[in-house]
């Protein structure tokens, strides 16, 4: 009897445990294929979204709304002044120079740093 | 009554020889069997394995994505949405002339094509491809469920309607390119589709545990131009506003950052929305700025001037006589418009005042063949190499066939053809020291991660003429705008160089039509540092007809909105600024 129990075990534990892996793989597929079609879904919003962003921003309908809208007029050039505008100052903050102990502590990182990276 | 011994021994024998025939029969097709496994699994093993694979799973093509096509700062200019496709399933339609006749108002069909299509397929026939949702929805709604299936499908879509549709041209029901910037980089944008197997459940959902992709899709590259939306949208702007104020058949104008040869804008008249694609009137699709063929009229004086100034056969404060008329070989008697006498002028005077005696007297002085030699140089005659489709190479006749005037005529730009861009990219010469620029419209490529895989620059094509003459040329052709043909060009603040045309177009009969002209406006600006290289021409105008009344105020309107977006500020304070 015994042996017939190990039989039935040994012949049909294996197939139970196929049919169950197969099934979940099933499961995780649609749920996969779910996921996919959402993300389709979302970057076709998305591009459906910045299409319309960018027909909105149209130069031809903001001038439009400026014009007949809001009552806006293009400047005359005698209502436009270019103002002479120094270069920029060179204000760029210095820190202190880097110690012996730094440049050491800096050149072990970096080799570090490097090591991980993957080779050529 | 017991058997006799005999009759047992006879039975037992035959149920032993029944067995053993039994047993024989069963082993032989046991081998046969295992004969038949062995042929099934060992030896025509991969082939059957590789044809139930045809059978159970489905290819499934990866369609990539288009590349967008953007404008100088990034500006979307092409982009892709999602539209729906209807298919029919003929098997489910029991009759095609009915579903025809309910069909084909929906997706604006025929009725006989629609038809004709269900009866062709057998289990796919496409109704309407790229159609809005609202057309799939009211064509759900008048047929059975199962006779229609939806697709979606990428449909390229150009935000801002019809501006620069020129330019980008337009991608059809495939989404190839068809025209413009759209055909030209169609390989670069276009990409190339993937490949994958999968199988599909009974409700026709793909099975992913099952999904191999063979080769993944490589989504088009994005497209920048060189084109900037805002001064493309302010050239459209008032080069429409001038055909309408003048009644013209059309025009056309080109702005190039002369310092790079970049085309900054190119507008053509009459429009189309590139959104319409192939359903818009095929002859508008021209872009008029790189195939329209005409005669040049005065704007090629410039070049004429700067080649005998070039060549030494005059020097620029060496005058000749302008007596209104002059007589050419062949009988011919040249004159100026109006027959305006204008008396001793230098070449910034024949500039100026647009002197047709004057240019054909330093013509004559150039000869026919180093004039030839010079406007080859300057890239008359054949196409200047811009990265878009359709352009025209002019018509330059050889110097033998310049028969009777045909040299005096070419001086002041009749007798030879040229495009508008030619034109443009030959003026690049003045402010460039005398070499010319190839222009373009694309200035770098970039993969779908953003990062670039080519950048395209300043393209010198040839020296045409001494960097010291381009410099005279440019501060002669100020003289145009400041008292001369062009004033209507001037903008405060800035000194502009210019030059205007009023050419008159053959007529069908030979000769000219003097009642058919082409008004244009060459200029660059600021002088002696030129940021704007524009030309502006109006077809055919009626009201006002001479490049100085109708040309030079489209220049002037363009070239003042263009600098202040640019940030170009005037070289000296308009009059009344505070």
């Amino acid at each position: 009897m015994a042996s017939v129990v190990v039989a039935v075990a040994v012949v049909v534990l294996p197939a139970v445990v196929l049919v169950a892996q197969r099934t979940h793989a099933a499961r995780t597929g649609y749920a996969i294929l779910a996921l996919q079609g959402e993300v389709q879904t979302l970057q076709a919003e998305n591009a459906r979204l910045l299409a319309e962003v960018a027909a909105l921003r149209a130069p031809d309908r903001i001038e439009r709304i400026a014009t007949t809208q809001l009552g806006m007029v293009p400047p005359r050039p005698q209502q436009v002044a270019s103002l002479p505008v120094a270069p920029p100052a060179r204000a760029v903050a210095r820190g202190p120079e880097p110690s012996v102990l730094d440049r050491v502590v800096g050149w072990l990182v970096r080799t570090e740093a490097a090591a991980a990276e993957p080779a050529p | 009554m017991a058997a006799s011994p005999h009759l047992v021994a006879d039975h037992r024998r035959l149920v032993r020889r029944r067995l053993a025939a039994t047993r024989a029969v069963l082993v032989a097709s046991l081998a046969v069997l295992a004969g038949r496994l062995v042929q099934l699994q060992v030896v025509q093993g991969g082939r059957l394995q590789e044809l139930a694979a045809r059978q159970q799973l489905e290819a499934i093509v990866l369609e990539p994505r288009r590349g967008r096509i953007l404008d100088r700062r990034g500006r979307p200019l092409a982009v892709n949405v999602d539209a729906p496709s209807l298919y029919a399933v003929p098997t489910a339609i029991p009759d095609p002339a009915a579903f025809a006749r309910v069909v084909a108002p929906l997706v604006g069909q025929p009725a006989a094509e629609v038809e004709r299509r269900v009866r062709a397929g057998r289990h796919f026939a496409w109704l309407a491809r790229k159609v809005d949702p609202q057309v799939v929805a009211r064509v759900r709604a008048a047929v059975r469920p199962e006779q229609v299936g939806v697709l979606t499908e990428q449909r390229r879509a150009y935000p801002n309607g019809p501006l620069g549709a020129h330019v980008l041209g337009f991608a059809g029901i495939d989404n190839q390119g068809l025209a413009g910037v759209e055909l030209s980089y169609d390989s670069t944008l276009r990409g190339a589709a993937g490949r994958a197997v999968a199988a599909r459940d009974g409700l026709g959902r793909i099975l992913v545990e099952t999904q191999r992709v063979l080769s993944a899709p490589r989504n088009g590259q994005e497209v920048l131009l060189t084109v900037d939306q805002v001064l493309q949208h302010i050239a459209e702007r008032e080069l429409a506003a001038a055909v309408r104020r003048h009644d013209a058949a059309g025009g056309w104008v080109v702005v190039l950052d002369p310092r790079s040869g970049e085309v900054l804008a190119m507008a053509s008249s009459p429009g189309f929305d590139p959104n319409a694609g192939v359903r818009a009137e095929p002859r508008l699709w021209t872009n008029r700025a790189i195939s329209e063929v005409y005669e040049p009229g005065s704007t090629f004086k410039i070049f004429v001037l700067a080649a005998a100034l070039d060549a030494g056969v005059v020097t620029a404060d060496q005058q000749v006589l302008c007596t209104g008329q002059l007589s050419a070989p062949g009988g011919a008697v040249i004159r100026d418009s109006g027959g305006q006498r204008h008396g001793w002028v230098t070449p910034a005077d024949i500039i100026r005042y647009s002197c047709n005696v004057g240019a054909a007297l330093v013509g004559t002085r150039l000869g026919k063949d180093r004039l030839y030699t010079y406007i080859r140089a300057f890239g008359f005659g054949r196409p200047v190499g811009v990265d878009l489709p359709g352009e025209s190479a002019g018509i330059v006749p050889p110097p033998e066939r310049w028969l009777g005037p045909g040299l005096q005529t070419i001086s002041f730009g009749q007798g030879l053809s040229v495009t508008p861009l030619q034109l443009a990219a030959a003026a690049t010469a003045l402010a460039n020291d005398g070499v010319v620029l190839r222009p373009f419209v694309v200035r770098a490529v970039r993969d779908a991660d953003g990062r670039m895989v080519r950048v395209v620059g300043r393209q010198p094509v040839r020296q045409v003429i001494r960097p010291e003459v381009a410099a005279r040329v440019l501060q002669m052709m100020v003289g145009t705008t400041e008292s001369g043909t062009g004033t209507e060009a001037r903008i405060p603040g800035y000194a502009v160089a210019g030059k205007t045309a009023t050419a008159q177009k053959p007529a069908p009969q030979g000769g000219y039509d003097p009642a058919r002209l082409v008004a244009s406006f060459l200029g660059l600006v600021p002088v002696p540092h030129p940021r704007l290289l524009i030309l502006v021409s109006l077809d055919e105008p009626r009201r006002a007809a001479s490049g100085g009344e109708a040309a030079a105020p489209v220049f002037r309107e363009i070239a003042s909105q263009a600098l202040w977006y640019l940030r170009v500020p005037p070289q000296t304070s308009p009059a009344g600024a505070p």
